[in-house]
Order: structure tokens, then C-alpha cells, then sequence
């Protein structure tokens, strides 16, 4: 009885994300932007560009950018690793890389754990902030990789400083 | 009357669409030709070789508008060929009226067109025809003082000593019998008795008669398909004729024919493709869609692309090899190895033994690697030989999917010498317009994009550029004025020239129109030179015109002319006198989408420069740099030229600073201007698929795009015209005028 219920409900109420870190702190971003995740391969810089892209990569024939989230949230740059991976997301028409220290797996979350961002961190021209989720020890935020990702607002957002720095202990 | 209502008044049957295409494209040709012969006619109106000829294209547009039912079309064609007809006889002297009703005409016929791609009805041309029908009226017979090309009083007059005579009368594509007037298609199916012997030669004979009332445009099954057809039963015929029903199933009605009918409906499904097998179909040409093209073309990109990865393979194994000296050497050595070992066995014996055993079991492996090596450099001479095999069939692949989009511009020049016509007309100015270099091939999409801007230029240049007649004259040139537009190539690039001898560029009244527009103070103004002065024609909205005229206030400006020019990696530049006349130059490359460039490495990425863009490649000492108020000046030969590191046009995140050591110089131009850019590691050239940057990132000024190189690495491809600009307008803040 009560073993058909549960499941049906949490089916309903909950969406896929994918884990990563940045400088200690976890985001998330929705599993539907992501297209995959690769191990950061050559990178052919380009001028006239923030410090926060790197530069472009080839993905089979096609090019696309890669941001360095760390540098995007102004935090100081850092070498490469075994776990350093960038994720390929899809903003829009757009396909872009973005690297992060490290990936943790795909995390099922119930929407009732995600709480949106409150008003005064939206305010500070973090809109790429969508909400903070809680899963088991560890607080996620997670950002919207379109609003993040929009070539008119990533200077926003490198203004901005990391998106959720002080993120609410307890979410309202 | 031939434009009565009837069956498929306008809107021509389903299966008829393949004809249709070919109808719309074959007529669109036609009227091309037709109105260069009617300008042509405009000024020489007796040449009787014209009229012939425009008198056939004519009555070909006629002859295909009525396979296809297009009755309006027809009936139009038709008055247009009758009086055409009484032209080429030379009953009748062609005049203005003429040539204003042919033009209206196709303009029509270019409208039906545009109507029939979209499967609309065609709209009617009542008044038209009736104007087309009053034509010979008008004129008096055989007038000699008729109007002729009224707007060329310049113009030499023809000797008017040979009327019509002279040249044969061209023969129309399709003989046409007798009754011309009304006749029509006519679709028949004759159905033969089952099982009848000598069915082909029968089918032969109701061909036969039926060409006696007319002409047989198509049989199916053809007259050549009757001896192998296992069983004719039915024959169907499209027949022009203007004979009557009876009349032609008369003519069909032959001993075995079990039916004849008239007008049945085309056959419902679709014809089966032309037998492959069959011999005798040739496909001379045929059309293919640019969107196939243009798939073909990415994949010989990416072919490229992997060609230029295996050379690059095969170039990084040939030291390993040579390194490993492998056949004869290592062969040698294992084989003296195996002599010692040998020699230790013969001569020893006791606990030796074992150990020479073993090393002799481990020589035999040796060996074995050694035959394996051997192998693995045979099988590399025979890669190194694919792979040259590979990139001489991709090279080739490559040259002939970028020639099957390569079209002349002869369609594209042409077009203008209606527009000349008109705007000069509009303006009243008397202009002749001088094609050259028809022949010369550009990549269609370009030709597509070309249109605008040259409309825009041409028409710039009449009317801002050619003064009003009175002026003209009194300068002391010829009233008809001259717009010449000429294509070339030279080397990979198509050069196109739009030029007027008109007053050429006022350049104080450029350069008080860019302090009044505050676009430099006047104190710099007075100081910049004229080459400074032209380029404000390419700011937005600047114009020296004092009033914007109906003609050139429409459309484009000349910024969007030249973003335009540069979106198709082109450059434009402008060569003005004052007072002689106007060339703008236009510098397009053949192909977009691959480029041969020369490529270099810089310390934070490859870099690559399409060939034609690098004007040569120079090696500089120092007592040829020049320092003018901070930046600096290169004397190559005599020019001098700015002078830039990589650095100066680009800056780049986290840049180590130290300057790389000077390795050579290279002189990129765009158009007319050239700076000098040191680099220090060039690598040679290499044929590169331009890829979009601003597809998934955004358009960085100065490059062009980005490319992969054989290695997977992306390389930036510069683009030379924003690149000479960036450079000069540097250069400009801060350089010393004397």
C-alpha cells in the first residue's frame, strides 16, 4: 500500500543533476544542459577575451570555448590536475566547455530539498544562481548554466564574484 | 484566343512538377538573354541578327509556357513572337514602345516564375496584352523615321543600308509547321491491340502521321524503347499541332490500334527513373541542389582535416625509423650476437651451458622482433606511398567539389544592364555600362551575396559619382558617361572593379562632413591624408551627398556594402580622383570554405594568414625599423610600412612578457594596404577548413575564425582586413604628420 506511493512521489518531484567543485564548494548544474564531460584536452587560447576563457577546444570538429569557472568567480587560478574535467554544456544554440576542479557523479535530487536563492543574492547580480539544495552533508548550489553561460552575462556574473559564497545555513 | 479559360488554366497538373523546375529555370535564362538583346537592340535596333534571335527565345519560352498549359503565359509569348516575327521580316521597324512592352514582358514571364516556385496562380496580364496585341498598329509599316533608342541621341546611327536580309532567319529550336498561331499540346494515347505483331513498327507509323499534323514533343515509350518493349499496349504522345480532334485520331487510327484518346490526363504515376541501362541516356548536366553541395564540401573538409593528420603521422614515424636504422643494422646485430653465443656454446661446456641455452632461446626472440621491425618499415614505405596516394585523390576531390560550386559571373554582371538602364533613366543621366571578365569563376554563394552591394555600388556610382550632363561638358568630357564592371582572377582571389568617370570622391567635402558630423576635430581633419580621408566613406550613415536621393537613400550604405564584402572574407578598397572618375575594388576569395594559409606559432597559439592575404615575407634588419613617435615604421624596399608584434593587435590574458626573438617579417594586405607583423616560428602552409568562432563563442576582432590542424589543435585564423585596420588606426593616434 504505502510501498506504491512513496516511489510515484518521488519520481514526480525530483530531477537529475550533475556534482562538481569548485574551490571546496559543490554546485550543480541540470542534467538536461549538460551534453558530456571530458578530460581537459588542448586549449588553443585566444585573445581579446576575459581571463576567465581559456581559450578553444576542438570536440570532434567542432570549436567551442572553454570558460574556467574558477576564474569566472574571480577565485585564483590553479594548475590542472588528474581531476580537473571540463563540462560541455548546451546554452541555447550554443556549445561551450566549462572547467572545474573535479565532477562528482550524476545526483538525484527531490525538488522539495531545492530552495531558491534568496532575493539579496539574486540582487547582486547573481541571476546565474538558481537555488541551494541539500543533499546528505554536503550543500550544493545550484546554478542555471544559461544565464551563467550568456556571453552577455558571464561579465556579469565574473563581477559578481562566486555565485552563493555565503550561502544560508538554513534555507528559508 | 489563347488565353480562354481551359482545363489547367494556370495552375499546371501535379506531375508536371519536374517539368516545371526545368521550366522555370530554362525561362529565367531565356529572358537573362532576352533583355541583353533588347538593350543591345535599344541602340542598334536594325541589327537583324538580334531580332532573330530574341524572335527565337521568344517562341521558345512560347513553345514550353503551352507544354505546361501556362495559357497566359502562352498568349502573352505568342503576341510578343507575332510581332517579333513581322520585326524579323522587316515589316515593321523595332522602336521604343517595342522594347518597353518585350521588357514588361519578361518582366512577367520573371514574375510567373516567381509565383509558379511558390504554386501560385498566375495573375492576369489583360492590359498587357492588349498592349502587346496594339504593338504593330502603332507603328506605321516599314517607317524608317521611327523612334529608334530615343534615349542614345549620342549614339553613331546605324547605317540603315541593310534591313533584315543579311543574315539567314535563325531557326527556332522546334520546326514549326505551318499553323503557328494556335497551336497547342495535345496529349494522346493510343492503345494497340493485345498480343499484335509488329506493334513497334505500327507504334513507328502512328508517330509517323502524327508529326505530319505537327511536332511530337515527347512519345512515351520513345521511338527508340518500341523494338525492346516486351508488349506495347499504349503509346501516349505529346503532340503540338493545331489540328483538330478528329483530324489527329484519324491520323492515329492505323490497323491494329484498338483506341485513340485525346487530352487524357497525364500518366498518375510519377515516370520511372531513365533506365541506367540504357546506352544511349546520356546526362549531359544536371542540377543539384547547393545544399548537397555544400555537404559534400564539409565532408571534403573534414577529409582534409584527416589527410593532413595522417601526413602529419607518417612525418612524425619517418625519424623512428631512420633512428632505428632497423633492416640491416639490427639484423647484423642479432646475427653476430647469435655467431658469439655460438661460439660460447662450442667452446664451453658445464654450467654454461644453460645460461647460453637461455641466451639463445632469448636471441631467437630477438630475431624475431628484428623480422617484425623489418616488416613494420616495409609496411611503413607502403603507408608513406597510401598516404601520397590519399592526398593526391583528396586534393583532387577537393579542387573538383569546390569547382562544382564555382558558377561564372557572367548572370550576375549581366543583371546590371538593366538596372544601369533604369536608374539612369530614373536620373536622367546617360550612362553605358562596360562589362569585362563575364567568364570568371566565383563560389556560387558568393555570387548569391555579391548582389546587393554591387547593386548598391553601381547605383552610387551614377548617382553620386557621374556628374549631371551640362557639368560634363564643360569638364570637357563625353556626355554618355561610363560605368565599367570587370571581374578577374589573380591567383586564389576573384577581383572585381566597379568604375565611373564621373567626378570622383570630393574629399574637402569629405573632410568637412566628418568635422561636422564631429567625427574628427578640425584640427586633425586638416591633418589626415586623403587615404584617411576615403575611409570615412565606410562610417555608417557619412555620405557627401548633400540630399539622400530615392536611388541611393534605399538599400544599403556603404558600411553594410563593406560588412558585407568582409563577411565573405573580401575586402573592398577605393581608388578616387577628382574630377576623373571612381573605382572601387572589390577582393573576394574563391572559395570560402577552405582557405591556404600560411601558418605561424606564436608563444600562446598557431596562427594562420589565408595566402592571399600575405603579401610577402621578408626578412628585416634593424637599421630598417624606424621609430615615429613611439611606434614603429618598417622600410621594406623603399614602402614604409607600420610595424607590429602580434602583441600590439592582440592582447592576451596572462601574457609572459618577454617579446619573442624576431624571426621574420610578414606583410599582410588587405586591398591596397599592407602593415608588417613580426613572427617569430612560421610553419609552412597548409589548406585549412574555416570554422565559425562565434558559432558557439563570439567574433574576436581580428580573427577571421579558427581551424584544426592535422594534430586535432585549433588554430586562430587571422582576418587580414580587420587586422590592417586595428594597425592603422593605432598607428594613426599617434603618428607625426610632417
Amino acid at each position: 500500500m504505502d510501498s506504491v506511493r512513496p516511489p510515484e512521489v518521488r519520481q514526480a518531484a525530483s530531477a537529475q543533476f550533475v556534482g562538481f567543485e569548485i574551490a571546496g564548494q559543490k554546485y550543480l548544474f541540470r542534467i538536461e544542459r549538460i551534453q558530456e564531460i571530458i578530460t581537459s584536452g588542448s586549449v588553443t587560447r585566444v585573445p581579446d577575451v576575459p581571463a576567465y576563457v581559456v581559450g578553444v577546444s576542438n570536440l570532434r570538429g567542432t570549436i567551442i570555448p572553454v570558460i574556467d569557472l574558477r576564474l569566472l568567480f574571480g577565485l585564483p587560478a590553479r594548475e590542472s590536475d588528474a581531476n580537473t574535467r571540463t563540462i560541455v554544456v548546451n546554452v541555447g544554440s550554443r556549445t561551450m566547455g566549462c572547467m572545474v576542479d573535479a565532477v562528482s557523479q550524476v545526483i538525484r535530487i527531490p525538488v522539495d530539498q531545492i530552495h531558491s536563492a534568496p532575493d539579496s543574492v539574486v540582487a547582486d547580480g547573481q541571476r546565474s544562481v538558481e537555488g541551494f539544495a541539500r543533499a546528505g552533508d554536503d550543500l550544493f548550489i545550484l546554478l542555471d548554466a544559461t544565464s551563467l553561460l550568456d556571453p552577455a552575462g558571464l561579465a556579469g556574473v565574473h563581477r559578481a564574484g562566486v555565485p552563493g559564497v555565503t550561502p544560508p545555513d538554513k534555507a528559508s | 484566343m489563347a488565353d480562354s479559360s481551359r482545363r489547367n488554366q494556370d495552375m499546371p497538373a501535379d506531375d508536371m512538377a519536374e517539368f516545371l523546375s526545368v521550366y522555370i529555370d530554362e525561362t529565367g535564362e531565356q529572358c537573362d538573354q532576352l533583355v541583353q538583346l533588347l538593350l543591345a537592340l535599344e541602340s542598334e535596333p536594325r541589327d537583324a541578327r538580334r531580332i532573330a534571335e530574341a524572335f527565337r527565345l521568344i517562341h521558345s519560352i512560347k513553345g514550353s509556357a503551352a507544354m505546361l498549359g501556362l495559357d497566359r503565359i502562352t498568349g502573352l509569348a505568342h503576341h510578343l513572337e507575332s510581332h517579333f516575327e513581322r520585326l524579323r521580316s522587316g515589316s515593321l521597324l523595332l522602336d521604343g514602345p517595342t522594347i518597353e512592352a518585350a521588357l514588361r514582358c519578361i518582366d512577367y514571364f520573371r514574375h510567373c516564375n516567381d509565383r509558379l516556385r511558390q504554386g501560385e496562380k498566375l495573375e492576369p496580364v489583360d492590359e498587357l496584352l492588349e498592349a502587346v496585341k496594339k504593338l504593330g498598329q502603332t507603328t506605321p509599316a516599314a517607317g524608317p523615321t521611327a523612334a529608334t533608342a530615343p534615349t542614345l541621341p549620342s549614339a553613331p546611327p546605324t547605317p540603315a543600308v541593310e534591313p533584315a536580309v543579311a543574315s539567314p532567319p535563325a531557326t527556332p529550336a522546334v520546326p514549326t509547321p505551318p499553323p503557328v498561331g494556335n497551336a497547342r499540346v495535345r496529349r494522346i494515347r493510343v492503345q494497340f491491340a493485345p498480343g499484335l505483331a509488329m506493334a513497334d513498327l505500327k507504334a513507328e507509323l502512328v508517330l509517323a502521321r502524327l508529326g505530319g499534323l505537327g511536332v511530337v514533343v515527347e512519345s512515351s515509350p520513345e521511338a527508340a524503347e518500341f523494338a525492346t518493349s516486351t508488349e506495347l499496349r499504349t503509346l501516349d504522345i505529346m503532340l503540338r499541332t493545331a489540328a483538330t480532334g478528329s483530324a489527329i485520331t484519324i491520323a492515329a487510327d492505323v490497323d491494329g490500334v484498338v483506341g485513340v484518346e485525346l487530352d487524357v490526363e497525364p500518366p498518375a504515376e510519377p515516370a520511372a527513373p531513365p533506365a541506367p541501362t540504357e546506352a544511349g541516356a546520356v546526362v549531359e548536366t544536371m542540377r543539384v541542389g547547393v545544399e548537397r553541395l555544400d555537404v559534400l564540401l564539409n565532408l571534403v573538409g573534414e577529409l582534409v582535416v584527416s589527410r593532413a593528420r595522417f601526413v602529419q603521422l607518417v612525418a612524425d614515424m619517418a625519424p623512428l625509423f631512420r633512428k632505428a636504422a632497423v633492416g640491416g643494422r639490427s639484423g647484423g646485430t642479432t646475427h653476430s650476437l647469435r655467431e658469439a653465443v655460438e661460439a660460447i656454446i662450442r667452446s664451453a661446456s658445464g654450467p654454461i651451458d644453460r645460461a647460453a641455452a637461455a641466451c639463445e632461446s632469448q636471441l631467437e626472440k630477438l630475431e624475431e622482433q628484428g623480422r617484425l621491425w623489418e616488416e613494420g618499415h616495409r609496411r611503413y614505405a607502403e603507408l608513406v606511398e597510401s598516404v601520397d596516394h590519399l592526398t593526391r585523390v583528396a586534393d583532387s576531390l577537393q579542387r573538383g567539389v569546390l569547382s562544382t560550386r564555382m558558377v561564372p559571373v557572367g548572370p550576375l554582371l549581366n543583371r546590371f544592364k538593366r538596372s544601369v538602364r533604369d536608374i539612369a533613366n530614373e536620373l536622367g543621366k546617360n550612362v553605358t555600362l562596360e562589362l569585362a571578365g563575364e567568364k570568371t569563376e566565383l563560389d556560387k554563394r558568393m555570387i548569391d551575396e555579391l548582389g546587393d552591394p554591387l547593386v548598391h555600388l553601381v547605383r552610387n556610382a551614377i548617382d553620386h559619382g557621374i556628374e549631371p550632363a551640362d557639368v560634363r561638358l564643360r569638364r570637357g568630357k563625353p556626355e554618355m558617361a561610363t560605368v565599367r564592371l570587370a571581374a578577374s582572377q589573380r591567383g586564389n582571389s576573384v577581383i572585381i572593379s566597379i568604375s565611373d568617370d564621373g567626378g570622383g570622391i570630393d574629399l574637402e567635402g569629405v573632410r568637412d562632413r566628418a568635422v561636422a558630423r564631429g567625427l574628427v576635430s578640425a584640427d586633425q581633419a586638416a591633418s589626415l591624408s586623403p587615404r584617411e580621408l576615403t575611409d570615412f566613406i565606410w562610417q555608417p550613415g557619412f555620405s557627401t551627398a548633400k540630399e539622400v536621393s530615392n536611388i541611393s537613400g534605399r538599400g544599403v550604405g556603404m558600411d553594410i556594402v563593406r560588412t558585407r564584402i568582409e563577411a565573405l572574407s573580401g575586402s573592398i578598397d577605393i581608388d578616387s580622383t577628382l574630377g576623373v572618375g571612381t573605382t572601387f575594388v572589390i577582393r573576394l576569395p574563391l572559395t570560402l570554405a577552405i582557405a591556404r594559409c600560411m601558418l605561424f606559432r606564436m608563444e600562446q597559439a598557431a596562427v594562420a594568414v589565408p595566402v592571399e592575404n600575405v603579401r610577402e615575407l621578408v626578412t628585416v634588419t634593424d637599421d630598417c625599423i624606424l621609430s615615429i613617435g613611439g611606434r614603429r615604421v618598417c622600410d621594406i624596399r623603399g614602402e614604409f610600412l607600420p610595424l607590429v608584434e602580434m602583441d600590439e593587435i592582440f592582447s592576451w590574458p596572462s601574457t609572459a612578457a618577454e617579446p619573442a626573438p624576431r624571426g621574420a617579417v610578414l606583410v599582410i594586405h588587405s586591398g591596397s594596404r599592407a602593415v608588417a607583423v613580426c613572427v617569430s616560428s612560421l610553419l609552412g602552409t597548409q589548406d585549412l577548413v574555416v570554422k565559425s568562432l562565434d558559432e558557439n563563442f563570439m567574433r574576436i576582432r581580428g580573427l577571421g575564425g579558427a581551424s584544426i590542424l592535422g594534430d586535432g589543435e585549433v588554430c586562430l585564423l587571422l582576418d587580414a582586413s580587420a587586422v590592417v585596420d586595428i594597425v592603422m588606426r593605432s598607428h594613426a593616434m599617434t603618428e607625426v604628420h610632417p
